[in-house]
């Protein structure tokens, strides 16, 4: 799993030990011990040792750590300026001795409390000394410019070298053509090739396959993926279907899809998750509070119903909890649903007992739901390519649908699941079967309904014949898709509305087609402006007033 | 320096688990942890066993305080899957997994690795780790460092080893595999074969030797650990026993994946093992997983 946050003390993959091993020459490596006091002390030791054995290594390799590919830190031009030794001599000298008040720039002096001021918990090794560099250079150019010398931030600046506090070079320029750099993964080159491909120049060849950036895709963010996802999707179109380098640019295409997928299921997943203090009883003194933890959880997954009145708050989370029931109708079946209502609605006390505690199915539930429909949504926005791919997955998730736990038999599971395993075996009759027309009128004929009256756990009616069959084909496809479909619904609602179940087939090779066809992809919705939206409330009014004026002034 | 570890050890089958089914798994689980908590109840019995194939779902419980130790104190004990558990978010368990599964030289023997590959070398803390190994001699002798001390301590081992050999399955193999020459007794035999890592690791190291599979296909009647069973068959050690481990390791479908992934087996060959493993572990907690992971892979037939 990718980690994104800076690693605990005592994480044997935080950067840390192997820096400062490096540092220290240690032939045998440093490596965390479990204990994090222990871990900490052995850090802020090891710091002082690396200082002391070489301090130009540490700073060297906290400013430009191997996977900087070249990028230059203001250390960098202090070094062209003054002299490479000169430069590591100037800011060594100044990191370690501050505690004793040499000023660090003519604003900050001795507050700084050298490696003391270190929290290993807050930052890692190469972070600190590297923003520590960053505020003494910074400091070497303020000084410069209060004497009035020749080099300046103002100059930098004119120069189109911008430093920020980390001690970073934002941006460089030459000769007048500003060139962006990469700062830690935050401004990628990827990134500044953004505004080409808005301008379609990619198209136009401005922007090719040189621009890709070589950085794996866990070290890039969402635009800098989504920027080479474009650029991908672009170059493998140009390719020969079939060719080697578009198998390659595909496969390649693949890990930035997972990387995507990985990244926005996790982010959803810490968005939703379900949080410690929910499985805690009610205390006494909150049931009556707006802040119960029920109304933060309503605000999660029905935020547009979530607000609390004052009042009656334990009736209202009674209210809002029966609403989210009504929501998540398809979740329960018809009797779970029963049980459920009674429940909320009589014999539970929402002032002495969360919602949490006593419906814990009900919270899984919405959580589930919320999570699917972000995800969905993110895809669709802002990953077209991925979300179609999702769709055909889709296909695969629609068939892998499984029946309700409660129909396996507890007392024969075994003839269950043998009964599913000759299921699976026979789908792939099921989903290629070609069907002659006279098998479309007759229900035991028909693969496709058998298929979905199975899945849906209900009696096929074989008495059914041409169009009173044709009419329940597509009532049971349409329980199907509802039921099974999270992303590609609307396509195959769509695909069963155009499907005429006399001719067409079966309609499980048509919503398999549909399914896996590459020109299903949601159509944005436009964000419409106040002022047409305005306009169609008045047309509305309109409409409705003219309907109404026959019937006479029932207003007035 | 001879490697002693067998190149390609499979440690937990991992790909039944991925399959586009997966998070719905991974949130069935979490309602079902979620539900039991809720109720101030003992986590289900098949729930826990389902966990157990769930390592990093419970790594994340844990580091979210959904579950608490006591409740996976039989997950946690076990050094593969507490491994795993561990791996996965390391820095904020070490403190409290690792001293409970250096218990066991198999983790401690992963721990060391981990450590190594994370420093880019041996470390100062190795010691520690090579004393948790103590009792058994091969992983001693795999996981120690690569200078004199090392070697002097490691052509120790391999003398201890003339002996202890019968003291247990570690010793007998030790003994066999720094004593190429020597002649093979039926007491050796026997002690390797109480073990079902060593019978597997023995057969393999003797048939690599070009010694008749009548000395050591014996050795393998006794593995009835699915996880050795894999190997036994990718490794093509079975022989004539082939329908036995076929038997071991279809009461695993995790593993049986593994097993069909490797052997490339598809249609009808599939067919007939995806059944078989359907009839002989339709109450393994990974049941449901292996209906998913079969389905998909019909599917990715049907693409085609």
């Amino acid at each position: 799993m990718r980690k994104h946050s800076l690693g605990e003390v005592t994480d044997i993959e935080r950067p840390d030990w192997v820096l400062l091993s490096d540092v220290l020459g240690a032939k045998t490596k440093l490596t965390p011990p479990a204990d994090k006091e222990m871990a900490v002390s052995l850090l802020k030791g090891a710091l002082d040792q690396a200082f002391a054995k070489d301090p130009n290594q540490l700073i060297q390799k906290s400013c430009r750590p191997k996977t900087s590919k070249g990028e230059l830190h203001a250390l960098d031009y202090l070094c062209q300026e003054i002299g490479r030794d000169e430069g590591l001599h100037y800011v060594a000298s100044r990191l370690h001795t501050s505690t004793h008040g040499t000023p660090l720039t003519s604003k900050r002096t001795s507050r700084y409390a050298g490696f003391e001021e270190w929290n290993p918990e807050k930052e890692n090794v190469g972070q600190f000394i590297k923003g520590r560099v960053g505020h003494i250079i910074q400091g070497y150019y303020e000084q410069k410019k209060a004497e009035r010398k020749d080099v300046s931030l103002d100059q930098l600046g004119e120069e189109m070298i911008e430093i920020n506090s980390d001690g970073e070079v934002v941006r460089h320029s030459r000769s007048g053509s500003v060139r962006s750099t990469r700062l830690n993964g935050v401004l990628t080159a990827s990134e500044a090739i953004t505004p080409a491909l808005e301008k379609g120049e990619y198209a136009e060849g401005v922007v090719g396959l040189d621009d890709l950036d070589t950085s794996a895709p866990e070290e890039l963010e969402m635009a800098g993926l989504r920027t080479q996802i474009a650029l991908l999707l672009n170059a493998i179109a140009e390719e020969e279907p079939g060719s080697v380098s578009r198998r390659r640019l595909s496969q390649s295409l693949e890990i930035f899809h997972q990387e995507v997928r990985t990244r926005l299921r996790s982010e959803i997943s810490a968005k939703y998750a379900i949080r410690p203090d929910w499985t805690q009883p009610l205390d006494e003194g909150m049931a009556h509070s707006p802040n119960r933890p029920e109304v933060a959880f309503f605000s999660m997954v029905q935020p547009s119903t979530s607000t609390v009145r004052s009042g009656d708050i334990p009736n209202q989370i009674r209210t809002k909890a029966i609403d989210l029931l009504g929501h998540l109708k398809s979740k329960f079946n018809p009797q779970d649903q029963d049980i459920l209502f009674d429940d909320l609605a009589e014999e539970w006390d929402p002032s002495k007992e969360t919602l949490f505690h006593r419906f814990p199915e009900l919270i899984s539930a919405a959580i589930e739901v919320a999570e699917e429909a972000e995800y969905a949504h993110r895809c669709a926005e802002d990953f077209p390519s991925l979300f179609a791919k999702e769709l055909h997955a889709d296909a695969v998730q629609m068939t892998l649908f499984s029946e309700p736990r409660e129909r396996i038999d507890p007392r024969d599971p075994l003839g269950r699941h043998m009964s599913i395993a000759r299921e699976n075996i026979n789908m792939s009759d099921v989903w290629t079967a070609q069907a002659e027309p006279e098998s479309l009128c007759y229900a035991e004929r028909r693969d496709d309904y058998l298929f979905f009256c199975s899945r849906l756990g209900i009696e096929p009616n074989f008495k059914l014949r041409n169009e009173a069959l044709h009419v329940e084909v597509k009532n049971v496809a349409h329980q199907w898709i509802q039921k099974s479909a999270r992303f590609g619904a609307s396509a195959c609602l769509k695909a069963l509305d155009a499907y005429d179940a006399g001719k067409d087939g079966f309609l499980t090779g048509v919503l398999l087609e549909t399914l896996r066809s590459p020109s299903i992809t949601r159509s944005k919705p436009k964000k419409r402006r106040t002022e047409d939206r305005a306009s169609d409330l008045l047309l509305q009014i309109d409409q409705l007033s003219e309907r109404n004026a026959p019937e006479g002034p029932e207003f007035l | 320096m001879k490697t002693y570890l067998p190149a390609g050890l499979l440690d937990f089958p991992s790909a039944i688990q991925n399959t586009y089914q997966r998070n719905e798994t991974v949130r069935v689980l979490y309602r079902g942890v979620f539900v039991a908590r809720s109720k101030g109840r003992a986590l289900p019995e098949a729930l826990l066993a389902k966990l157990e194939w769930y390592p990093e779902v419970v790594s994340t419980m844990l580091v979210d305080a959904l579950l608490r130790e006591i409740d996976v104190k039989s997950i946690l004990d076990q050094p593969v899957v507490g491994f795993r558990v561990l791996v996965e978010n390391f820095g904020e368990l070490v403190t409290s997994l690792e001293p409970r599964l250096l218990a066991h030289s198999e983790a401690a023997e992963m721990i060391l690795g981990l450590r190594r590959r994370a420093a880019g070398g041996e470390t100062q803390a190795d010691g520690a780790y090579l004393e948790c190994m103590i009792d058994d001699p091969n992983r001693l002798i795999r996981s120690l460092g690569s200078d004199e001390h090392s070697d002097l301590r490691r052509q120790d081992i391999q003398a201890d080893s003339i002996g202890r050999k019968y003291e247990g399955a570690a010793w007998s193999y030790c003994f066999l595999e720094s004593h190429p020459g020597e002649c093979l007794d039926a007491s050796l035999l026997e002690s390797l074969k109480s073990s079902d890592e060593y019978a597997y690791l023995a057969a393999r190291t003797l048939r690599d030797r070009q010694v008749d599979a009548s000395v050591w296909s014996p050795l393998l009647a006794n593995v009835v650990n699915p996880r050795w069973a894999f190997h036994i068959l990718r490794d093509d050690l079975a022989g004539n026993q082939l329908g036995h481990f076929m038997q071991v390791i279809a009461q695993s479908p995790p593993w049986m994946v593994e097993f069909c992934i490797v052997a490339g087996l598809r249609d009808n060959a599939l067919d007939q093992v995806y059944q078989d493993t359907v009839r002989r572990s339709f109450q393994h907690p990974c049941i449901d997983e292996l209906h998913s992971w079969y389905h998909e892979n019909l599917l990715r037939r049907l693409a085609v």
